[in-house]
């Protein structure tokens, strides 16, 4: 994106080390390991701790204040609604929806109809509480409390984008994205979206052409009974990946150009290829290292159990304790494979993905930050609760 | 001499050029352009901020409040560390223990009631409330997806038997047994040729044995009490009651690893513990209705745990910690509670050996499903 010269920006720089949020991560991991994964609350806060620290605007780091134990507390709370409320509306849905559809075979998915409000009251919850715990020169963020509302114009908008074959996705993108940024503030400052949501289509079209070109040229050629083109046309989905990556970069620039907090405007020159070309690198470093470890615990394993094969002819004359331990093996390998997981996914994927949108942004009339005036703390019960029950936490 | 740093007062966002120095007991702040001092925090105020960051910028703050203190003196910090003692930890806030162990026990409450009581009641109530046509389409349904599915699970033996004589054998018995039986719905019993020593009930009073139970049963008395059994499924309704149950209670359990943190496993066990208890409970209650419809109708009850103990002798009984996954309760306790259960009358055979004969033939003639 090129600066008209006159406005004179300020670029925030990124300085968290591959190093230290590898150690955080593992020594995090293991203790998740061992607490069957209720250490995670805490291993959240670590990282976002690093992830925040790292970020500098005009030298000054980020801070997050956030704790493990709120977290936690919000966890149980959230647990205690949610399973009320999911047990007695998946079950009153399933039984609506046999009552109503005479017992229509779809009928299983409206059970699980109430959970979708859930996931935008989490999301707008667990973004009001992340603002809630991150200052900048000891001044906080926040968010208003508007959660409930937030709920149903999601679901206005998501009912609009599905009658529209996602045509006006962007739409919901966009009015979301503007609900929360509306109601959120810098200290004393206010943060605006203005502009339109037809910026956003654009982008947008490339999406919709990967998908519903190949599917119409797919089922005219269907239609003429010409198989093997129609097979052909359904390569033309590989470039959907691709598309929704462009589609996800330039809808953040559009976005964040669109901000503004008191006279501090912004712009981003994150690019598609950029962010590509992490997740490519970052998965094959995985896979590489990943493939590494399992041969050698594969050998590892082979050597302790003599053959492979032993074991599975062993199974039937296990005793109970046999079973239990190979039970819990197979449940140690199963969880230690997925935290090694997010540990290098940290590492290899989201630190570089945050470094790049970090390092292309652009703060405009950065000294207007120097007016800022502190504001209230909120007072936060239940923390990101719901987003952790319902696993919509977001990518950090 | 003290190190350059910037100030925020925690009020303001402007930032303030200041220099910081360790004294004996507190650090002075003081105003870089006239030198005169703005804070002195006490080392027992102090704290650095927790970060991940090795370039050497590290922020000072106090035990409360929000002004900070940004530096890249390495010295200094060093010298912070040596004076003060618990430097990095965190600031003051409120203990939490009473009210994490109060809602501790409120989402372990929560979870057991909504699992263990309020939806397994609520289904129970509900399937009454469900017109037995709805749940024969269901039942239509379902069939319909096995009979899809079958060539998978039975190679290409998936047809129904359809012999007119064995059929004629096949509803004598059901007759026999449901004689004064008030039943939601008429019974629908089929036989499909498969391996599968095996009997299942749908939705909806659809029954369907697979041959090889008949093929291994000793006598009519033997596949008239899995019957029994079967038609205790239909009486209870337990496909749609447990469909029910199994809709409420879905990601409950789910909800307790929130994010994929690798619980999961844990938590599909756990489910499958769940699950086979409730089916368990289902199936001991069908035993139940078994042995007095068949005591009711002067047919052998003893036949049917004769039956079960051969199962059991082929394919082995799970044992221990596999128990308690299975589905169904240990066969040869059902044996046994067959045998004492016994008749209250005089005993009738279900069959002509005749019709025993037509109905072990009913593959003879197939039809697709």
């Amino acid at each position: 994106m090129e600066q008209p010269p006159a406005r004179e920006a300020l670029a925030p720089s990124y300085h968290g080390s591959g190093g230290s949020l590898f150690w955080l991560m593992f020594r995090t991991t293991i203790y998740n390991l061992l607490t069957l994964g209720f250490y995670r609350f805490w291993q959240r806060t670590k990282t976002r701790q690093h992830f925040w620290n790292g970020i500098r605007v005009a030298g000054s780091p980020l801070e997050y204040t956030g704790t493990g134990l709120e977290k936690f507390l919000g966890f149980l709370i959230a647990v205690v609604f949610l399973a009320v409320y999911l047990g007695l509306f998946q079950i009153g849905f399933f039984f609506l929806g046999l009552k109503l559809t005479g017992g229509a075979e779809w009928v299983g998915v409206v059970s699980s109809l109430p959970v979708i409000p859930l996931v935008y009251y989490a999301q707008y919850r667990a973004q009001r509480y992340v603002l809630s715990r991150t200052q900048l020169r000891g001044i906080r963020f926040s968010m208003s409390q508007d959660a409930v509302r937030y709920v149903f114009v999601a679901l206005w908008h998501l009912l609009l984008t599905v009658l529209s074959f996602g045509i006006l996705y962007p739409r919901m993108q966009w009015y979301l994205e503007k609900f929360r940024t509306d109601r959120t503030s810098y200290g004393t400052m206010r943060m605006l979206l203005t502009g339109s949501w037809f910026s956003l289509l654009r982008p947008w079209l490339r999406v919709l052409a990967c998908v519903y070109l190949p599917a119409i040229v797919m089922g005219i050629l269907l239609y003429q009974d010409k198989k093997v083109g129609a097979g052909f046309m359904a390569l033309g989905l590989i470039f959907l990946p691709f598309a929704w990556v462009y589609y996800r970069v330039a809808s953040f620039r559009i976005l964040t150009e669109a901000k503004s907090v008191g006279g501090v405007s912004f712009t981003s020159g994150a690019r598609t290829g950029s962010v590509l070309a992490i997740y490519m690198l970052g998965y094959l470093l995985i896979g590489v290292i990943m493939t590494v470890i399992a041969t050698i615990v594969g050998s590892v394993a082979t050597l302790v159990s003599d053959t492979p094969t032993k074991v599975v002819v062993g199974w039937e004359t296990l005793t109970d304790l046999g079973q239990l331990l190979t039970f819990g093996l197979i449940m140690a390998v199963y969880l230690g494979i997925f935290l090694t997981w997010s540990a290098m996914h940290a590492v290899f994927i989201s630190q570089p993905l945050l470094s790049h949108f970090v390092t292309t942004l652009l703060i405009h009339d950065a000294q207007e930050l120097d007016l800022v005036r502190q504001r209230e703390q909120d007072d936060f019960l239940e923390a990101e609760g719901f987003a952790d029950a319902l696993d919509v936490g977001g990518a950090f | 001499m003290g190190s350059p740093a910037r100030y925020f007062d925690g009020y303001s966002g402007k930032p303030r050029q200041v220099t910081i120095a360790v004294g004996t007991s507190t650090l002075a702040i003081s105003a870089l352009d006239d030198g005169r001092q703005i804070e002195n925090w006490a080392f027992s105020d102090l704290r650095a901020l927790p970060g991940g960051v090795k370039d050497g910028v590290f922020t000072l703050a106090r035990k409360q409040g929000d002004a900070r203190v940004e530096c890249d003196d390495s010295v200094l910090l060093r010298d912070l560390r040596r004076q003060v003692r618990g430097l990095t930890r965190g600031p003051m806030r409120r203990r939490g223990t009473g009210r994490i162990a109060l809602w501790a026990g409120g989402a372990v409450g929560a979870l057991g009631v909504m699992i263990f009581a309020l939806i397994p009641r609520l289904a129970v109530g509900l399937t009454d409330l469900i017109e037995p046509s709805i749940e024969m389409q269901m039942g239509d349904q379902v069939r319909g997806r096995l009979a899809d599915i079958s060539p998978f699970l039975m190679q290409d033996r998936s047809r129904a038997c359809v012999a007119p004589e064995g059929r004629k054998a096949l509803s004598l018995m059901v007759a026999r047994l449901t004689e004064d039986m008030d039943l939601p719905y008429a019974l629908q019993v089929e036989v499909w040729d498969a391996d599968i020593v095996n009997a299942i009930t749908l939705p909806g009073g659809r029954v369907i044995f697979f041959n090889d139970l008949i093929a291994q049963a000793d006598s009519a008395e033997e596949v008239a009490g899995v019957l029994a059994h079967e038609i205790g499924h239909v009486a209870h309704r337990d496909g749609l009651r447990l469909s029910l149950r199994a809709a409420g209670s879905a990601g409950l359990l789910g909800l307790i690893v929130g994010d994929a943190s690798g619980g999961a496993a844990a938590i599909v066990a756990a489910e499958q513990l769940l699950n086979a208890s409730y089916t368990r409970d289902a199936e001991a209650a069908a035993d139940e209705f078994a042995f007095a419809l068949l005591d009711g109708a002067d047919v052998d009850v003893a036949a049917l745990g004769g039956f079960f103990e051969r199962i059991g002798a082929e394919i082995g009984e799970p044992s221990g910690v596999a128990q308690h996954f299975a589905t169904h309760p240990d066969l040869a306790l059902r044996a046994d509670q067959a045998r004492s259960f016994g008749n209250s009358g005089t005993i009738h055979p279900i069959l002509t050996d005749v019709q025993w004969q037509d109905l072990r033939q009913i593959c003879d003639q197939t039809a697709p499903l």
